[in-house]
């Protein structure tokens, strides 16, 4: 399986926040993004990251034209989406959780537990099959998450900030699973984040989006070579460069005007 | 033997004595015309007359039957509010529409429709049943409600973002998610529905463990009225030990502490 490509032409996205009062979130975005690619998109809170994504997941309605693969969003059901906040079911084991994606698509119970067990073992979670939520620590219930997002081996993976929770450490040893999930699939991923680095670290593109209503006022290259290591990358030669040649554009954006 | 188990045989050692102490004092105090034997007649006689009715099949003929409408009732009554919950839950113009109504009927004294229920339907269970059915229908609706908002739009979110169906977010994500609170329902309403079998039965019956209680009392006959409350509180007491043990099951993901 591989990624999809997606392409935004002239999106603007409003909230009605009352009556006959819109609010513009997005305004004019166009961009497209290869089949395979991983972007990130940073830029100052509130700038309509995570509507973008909302957009590409079939959640909000929009103006422009939209294309994931070959039509609009929405209907879909090769897309794997992080959430910022956890979408395990309190009620489900880790094994049900991760087996919830096959559960909708109608896959059996015996395959359903196969796989699920396999993706939970190679996330280094094996011995937690039967756990439940609640019972595990965050890092753990973070890696369940991502299994539970990627177990169908989505076209289009959308990351919303999943791991601003996590410490240093275990955040860059769950972006390792991450990148070794989707380099496998060969899924496209867009992943939203405040954190230049982690932008930087995973992504073959970085985009920057302006303060609120958004738009896009920067698309960098990342030509670091793959696959990566999360934790040493940072410190191979250009790493420091497009940092700072990003934050000069981001800085504007973040610092108030 | 286990070091847990001497500690538990202790204190039902201990509660066996406190209890046999009661009734002895019970029993003493009715002798020596302390209390009186109209009001509190004697242990041994409550006892005796309790035997009578066990060993004339009175009292499981009696049971059975409030039993059945308890069961009935609360069967047709919770299917039929859960059911009516989710449909409010997923048509929220309806539940715009209908919420005064229902919250008007769930804030009746809903008991105080049986002696209409036995207007309608006649002496026979069939009113005891609509009465428990009408008792029992509005708190499983107004908790599947609350249950069901309570689920957190994070979930279904994300179970749409992995491409689930309206009825797979309403079967996999809603209908677990609200169980907690439909469990606590239940226990209401078993507690409902045996409280407005046992008072539909006053109002106007022909059998059924409230019937006796009433014609004992019609009679004056307070040894009888204590015999049959006993049986109640049995028939109680095992109901919501079973309840319990459901619960538990299906409860088992929850932290000891939200259960």
């Amino acid at each position: 399986m591989s990624g999809v490509a997606v392409t935004m032409r002239d999106l603007v996205v409003s909230y009605r926040a009352q009556e006959a009062n819109e609010v513009p979130a997005l305004r004019k975005v166009d961009f497209s993004v290869a089949p395979g690619e991983i972007v990130a998109i940073v830029g100052p809170s509130g700038c309509g990251k995570t509507t973008l994504l909302n957009v590409l997941a079939g959640f909000v309605p929009y103006a422009g034209e939209v294309v994931v693969g070959d039509r609009p969003p929405g209907g879909r059901r090769d897309i794997g989406y992080l959430f910022q906040r956890d979408t395990l079911l309190p009620w489900r084991s880790l094994l049900a959780n991760v087996g919830f994606a096959l559960e909708i698509r109608g896959v059996d119970g015996r395959r359903r537990r196969e796989e699920a067990t396999a993706l939970l073992e190679r996330l280094g979670l094996g011995g937690f099959a039967d756990a439940y939520p609640h019972e595990v620590s965050g890092g753990m219930a973070k890696r369940v998450a991502l299994a539970q997002a990627l177990i169908h081996a989505p076209t289009l993976v959308l990351l919303d900030e999943p791991f601003g929770a996590l410490d240093a450490f275990t955040r860059a040893a769950v972006e390792q699973d991450l990148l070794q999930l989707i380099e496998q699939y060969g899924s496209t991923a867009l992943f939203v984040t405040h954190n230049l680095q982690e932008a930087i670290a995973l992504s073959d593109r970085v985009i920057v989006m302006s303060a609120r209503p958004g738009r896009i006022i920067g698309d960098h290259r990342i030509d670091l070579p793959r696959p990566r290591q999360v934790l040493d990358v940072q410190y191979t030669d250009g790493f420091a460069r497009l940092e700072q040649e990003i934050w000069a554009e981001l800085r504007d954006q973040v610092v108030a005007r | 033997m286990s070091r847990k188990a001497l500690p538990a045989m202790r204190l039902a050692a201990t509660r066996t004595l406190v209890y046999v102490a009661l009734l002895a004092g019970w029993e003493a105090l009715t002798r020596l015309g302390v209390i009186d034997v109209f009001f509190f007649p004697e242990p041994s006689k409550i006892a005796k007359a309790l035997g009578d009715l066990i060993a004339k099949g009175d009292v499981l003929r009696e049971a059975w039957i409030t039993f059945v409408e308890m069961l009935v009732g609360l069967i047709a009554g919770s299917t039929a509010g859960i059911a009516a919950g989710l449909v409010l839950v997923r048509l929220p113009a309806l539940e715009r529409l209908a919420g005064p109504l229902v919250y008007f009927l769930y804030s009746l004294p809903r008991i105080a429709l049986a002696p209409m229920f036995i207007v309608a339907f006649g002496l026979g269970i069939g009113s005891k049943i609509a009465t428990v059915i009408f008792t029992v229908f509005f708190v499983l609706l107004i908790n599947t409600v609350a249950g069901a908002r309570s689920v957190s739009n994070d979930y279904v979110r994300g179970a749409r973002a992995l491409g689930a169906t309206d009825s797979q977010v309403t079967w996999m994500v809603l209908v677990p998610g609200t169980l907690a609170w439909i469990f606590s329902a239940l226990r209401l309403a078993v507690s409902l529905a045996f409280l407005s079998a046992v008072v539909a039965e006053f109002v106007g019956s022909t059998g059924g463990l409230g019937y006796r209680l009433q014609i004992a009392a019609v009679y004056f006959n307070t040894v009888e009225i204590f015999a049959w409350l006993f049986v109640l509180g049995v028939f109680a007491v095992l109901v919501n030990a079973f309840v319990g043990i459901f619960e538990r099951r299906a409860l088992r993901w929850r932290p000891e502490s939200l259960r």
